[in-house]
Order: structure tokens, then C-alpha cells, then sequence
């Protein structure tokens, strides 16, 4: 956890997505597609839930399975888009 | 060349020895484009110009599409590409080329054995240029990539080796550890047993599937049908596995560990799971360049369906622009529309969902079911055109 973004918006978005409780989340590092919380068909429901909670825009090209893998690679992706001169809007 | 002779084993033997010769790295790699080039030839004298113009093409678009080229640029350069993968699958090339009788096939080889990898080369440069788009940059120049592109090993039947992987071992090409040799002759022993010994028991098995379309009395009662059906599923499996046991074992002689392409694909308890077992390669390629794009970034429910539809019926007509493995693709389409609706709703009540994950007679259910959904979706490959066929053969299995 080396960002300092908050995870709330994720946290209740995948939270929401299996019924509501985070407690069944997986660990923040671990992999929520073999968690079984995220696939491939959720990805871009995923992707403009962020865009709409953090007010980012995630380029087509950057929407991939291996971008959004964790909790820890959301974090990771939104802090650095977040930060980028690109979404100074 | 048939991946099983004698010239196969003695230019395989040859390349990996001539690899091994105490030569600067790039000198090995001239020696492998050579040889990639050679192994083309041996399959049609146009082969290796197909392949340097999807190349040269596939890396100049890469170059644009690095250097952030517009969508309309992208299409212009890249629409050609989509020319060779469906060339080698045209009738009048595939009855010029397909062995005929009744010997043990090669369901990976007969069928494009003209242009024979041409799919799978434009595949790997495809990629290349939405990599490029993706990443800003190309992974390789314009020689490492011809080398990569045309790896002869991966020709056949793939794997769809990725850029960024492959990059990963070629410093080691021509230097193999222990460890690789070790490895590289297991493999390509399990590739020779599945393709030699237990493939063709199943191909026999499957004859009242294999030739059902010249004489349906083999497959007269419901039992055949099932088991024509099945040793169909299961010949298709350990040829196609096999053969990428063989490429991957003799890329690992030659010091390049190639993607796995197969992960137990009849032990997957739903049909999405036995798409991340089954040619995972091209799986994974049709999600990350079909299927995602087709998602886009929109929050409509239906989308993604919609996706997997249109995504799967291409993968189907890629296999054979027929009528049968359209609908192929479609029918694995629905499928995982309806795994995915399924799960959707099962994911909000996660506790159970979890439960019913770690019950081993679910697990076993879920398992049969899905092999006899797989088993199902190649009855519409009986056929290329004639749905009268397949429609016969449902008729059988189902005892109507």
C-alpha cells in the first residue's frame, strides 16, 4: 500500500459486486479474478466505475485483465493516472 | 513437412545442434531466421513471402502505432494482416491440400497446410501492433522481430507466443541449461505419446463421428454416437496438446521457454475455466485484443455479452470460415453468456458461492457438465455447410 489514494470507492464498488461484504474481499495483493470477484466480463463495468469515482480517464489500451488484477494494481493504476498531467482537467 | 518424419526429426536435430555452435548471439539468430524461413519452404515455395509481408507490414503499423498513430492510420495498416489468416482455410486451398483417406489425420495439419502457420504468425504481429499501441513502444527491432515471428517450433499450431514473453528467454537461444535439455526431452517424449500412441487409439475410436457424413449406419445407435463424440473430443485434445508439447520441448532444446498452451482443460468445472486450459494462447489473445475491446468501458449489462457472442463466433470462424465452426462459436458463446449470467447472480450471495466451490460432488458435477457442453459444441463441426448433418447427429446421440 505505497499510495496514498483512497480505496474506499474500490472497496465498496467490489464490496457491492459480491453482495456487499468486504470482509469476503480477498488481501489487497492477492489476485480478485482468482478470488473469484472480478472477470473479464466485469472489467469494463469495473473501469467506468473508476473513471466516474476517481474523475479519470483510463485510455482504451490500458484496459486489461493484468492492470486491474488486484486491489493492490488498482490502487497502483488510479494513484498514477491520478498524478499524470493527462487528467489536470 | 509432417511434424512426426523423419526429415522433421533430422532438420529439428540439426537447427538445435547448429544453435549450440560457439557463435556471437546474432549469428545464432541469423541461423534460426534461415531455418524459419527453410522449414516455410518446405510447405509451399510462397509461404516465406507471405510471411515477410505480414511481417513487414505487422512491424511498420507496430512503429506507427508506437509512436501513437490515429485508430483510422491503425486500420489501413493493419486490415491488410487479416488477409493471410483466413487465406490458408480457403476451399480451393484446402482440397488441394488435405490428405486424403482414412489414415490417422493431423487435425492440425492437413487443415492449413498450405500457407501452413499463416494464422498463426498474423496473430503474433496483430499483436504486436496493439502491444505497440498499448505500451508506446515496440518490444523488438525490425530482426529480432522477424525471428520471433517466424520461430519455426510455433508455426504449426502455435503457441501464439507473446513479445514481451519470448523476449524474456531469446538471449538464451542456442544455450540451453540442463535444466532445458531435461525439459525439452520430456516433452517432447508426452508430445509423441500423445500424438503417436493414445491419438491415434482415439482417432479410431472416433470413426463413428469421423465418418458419419459418408456412412451414418456407424453411428446408428445412441452409445456409438457418445463414443465417436467423446474419442472425437479427446483425439482433438491430444493432438493439438501434443503437438504443442512438441513445440514446446524442442523450443526448450534451443533454450526459449515458450508459453504453455494447455492447463487440464477437461478437469474445468465451467466452460470459462476450460478457456483458460484450452489453447490458452489464443484464448487469451481473442480476450485482450477481441473481447475487451468489444466491452469497451461501458457500464450497460449487456455489452459484454453481446462481446462474448461476437468474439467467440470469430474464434470459431478462424478455425474454419464455415458455417459449422461459426455456429461452434457461437454455441461456446452462449455458454459462457450463461456461466457468466449464473455467476453474476451467485456472486452476490458469496458465502455459498464459496461453499459450492469447495464441494467436491459440485466439483464433480460441474465438471461432467462441462465436458459434455465442449463435447456437444463439435457436433456442429461435423459438417461444414450441411446443418442437415449435425442436425442427424444430435438425432443419434439423443436417441430421436
Amino acid at each position: 500500500m505505497s499510495d496514498s489514494l483512497d480505496r474506499e470507492p474500490i472497496l465498496a464498488y467490489l464490496a457491492e459486486k459480491i453482495g456487499g461484504s468486504r470482509d469476503l474481499l480477498p488481501p489487497h495483493d492477492e489476485s480478485l479474478v482468482d478470488a473469484g470477484v472480478l472477470d473479464s466480463f466485469g472489467l469494463a463495468d469495473l473501469v467506468a466505475a473508476m473513471e466516474s469515482a476517481y474523475g479519470v480517464k483510463v485510455p482504451d489500451p490500458d484496459i486489461s485483465m493484468q492492470t486491474f488484477e488486484s486491489i493492490d494494481k488498482i490502487a497502483a493504476y488510479l494513484a498514477t493516472a491520478l498524478a499524470s498531467p493527462s487528467n489536470d482537467a | 513437412m509432417e511434424p512426426l518424419s523423419q526429415q522433421a526429426a533430422l532438420f529439428v536435430s540439426a537447427t538445435i545442434l547448429v544453435l549450440r555452435l560457439p557463435l556471437p548471439a546474432v549469428a545464432r539468430q541469423v541461423l534460426l531466421l534461415l531455418a524459419n524461413t527453410a522449414f516455410l519452404y518446405t510447405f509451399h515455395p510462397m509461404a516465406p513471402v507471405v510471411f515477410g509481408a505480414t511481417s513487414l507490414l505487422g512491424f511498420a503499423a507496430a512503429r506507427l502505432a508506437a509512436r501513437g498513430a490515429s485508430k483510422v492510420v491503425l486500420a489501413l495498416c493493419g486490415a491488410p494482416l487479416l488477409i493471410p489468416l483466413f487465406l490458408p482455410k480457403l476451399d480451393w486451398l484446402y482440397t488441394a491440400s488435405a490428405a486424403g483417406g482414412d489414415a490417422v489425420g493431423n487435425a492440425v495439419g492437413t487443415r492449413a497446410a498450405v500457407f501452413i502457420g499463416a494464422s498463426y504468425f498474423t496473430l503474433r504481429a496483430l499483436a504486436f501492433v496493439l502491444d505497440a499501441r498499448k505500451h508506446g513502444k515496440v518490444h523488438f527491432g525490425l530482426f529480432e522481430f522477424l525471428v520471433y515471428n517466424s520461430f519455426f517450433p510455433t508455426i504449426i499450431a502455435g503457441p501464439i507466443e507473446r513479445a514481451d514473453h519470448f523476449a524474456k528467454t531469446s538471449s538464451r537461444l542456442g544455450r540451453p541449461s540442463w535444466d532445458d535439455v531435461s525439459h525439452g526431452v520430456t516433452r517432447i517424449f508426452l508430445g509423441l505419446l500423445k500424438k503417436a500412441v493414445l491419438g491415434t487409439l482415439a482417432w479410431k475410436w472416433a470413426t463413428p463421428f469421423r465418418l458419419f457424413t459418408s456412412d451414418p449406419s456407424l453411428a446408428a445407435d445412441s452409445q456409438f454416437a457418445w463414443i465417436g463424440l467423446y474419442a472425437w473430443l479427446l483425439y482433438t485434445y491430444l493432438d493439438f496438446s501434443g503437438y504443442s508439447d512438441l513445440a514446446i520441448g524442442t523450443a526448450r532444446l534451443m533454450g526459449i521457454k515458450l508459453a504453455e498452451n494447455f492447463d487440464h482443460p477437461f478437469l474445468k468445472p465451467s466452460i470459462a475455466e476450460f478457456w483458460r486450459g484450452w489453447h490458452i494462447s489464443l484464448s487469451f489473445w481473442i480476450r485482450d485484443y477481441l473481447f475487451l475491446p468489444m466491452c469497451g468501458k461501458s457500464r450497460s449489462a449487456i455489452r459484454p455479452h453481446l462481446a462474448a457472442l461476437g468474439s467467440m463466433t470469430l474464434c470459431g470462424l478462424w478455425h474454419d470460415p464455415s458455417l459449422g465452426w461459426g455456429l461452434w462459436g457461437l454455441f461456446h458463446g452462449v455458454g459462457l453468456s450463461a456461466h457468466q449470467a449464473w455467476t453474476n447472480r451467485l456472486r452476490k450471495n458469496f458465502a455459498l458461492k464459496r461453499r459450492l466451490q469447495q464441494s467436491l460432488v459440485i466439483r464433480v458435477i460441474a465438471i461432467l457438465l462441462t465436458f459434455n457442453f465442449v463435447a456437444l459444441s463439435w457436433v456442429f463441426t461435423i459438417s461444414r455447410f450441411d446443418l442437415g448433418v449435425t442436425g442427424q447427429y444430435f438425432s443419434r446421440l439423443f436417441g430421436l
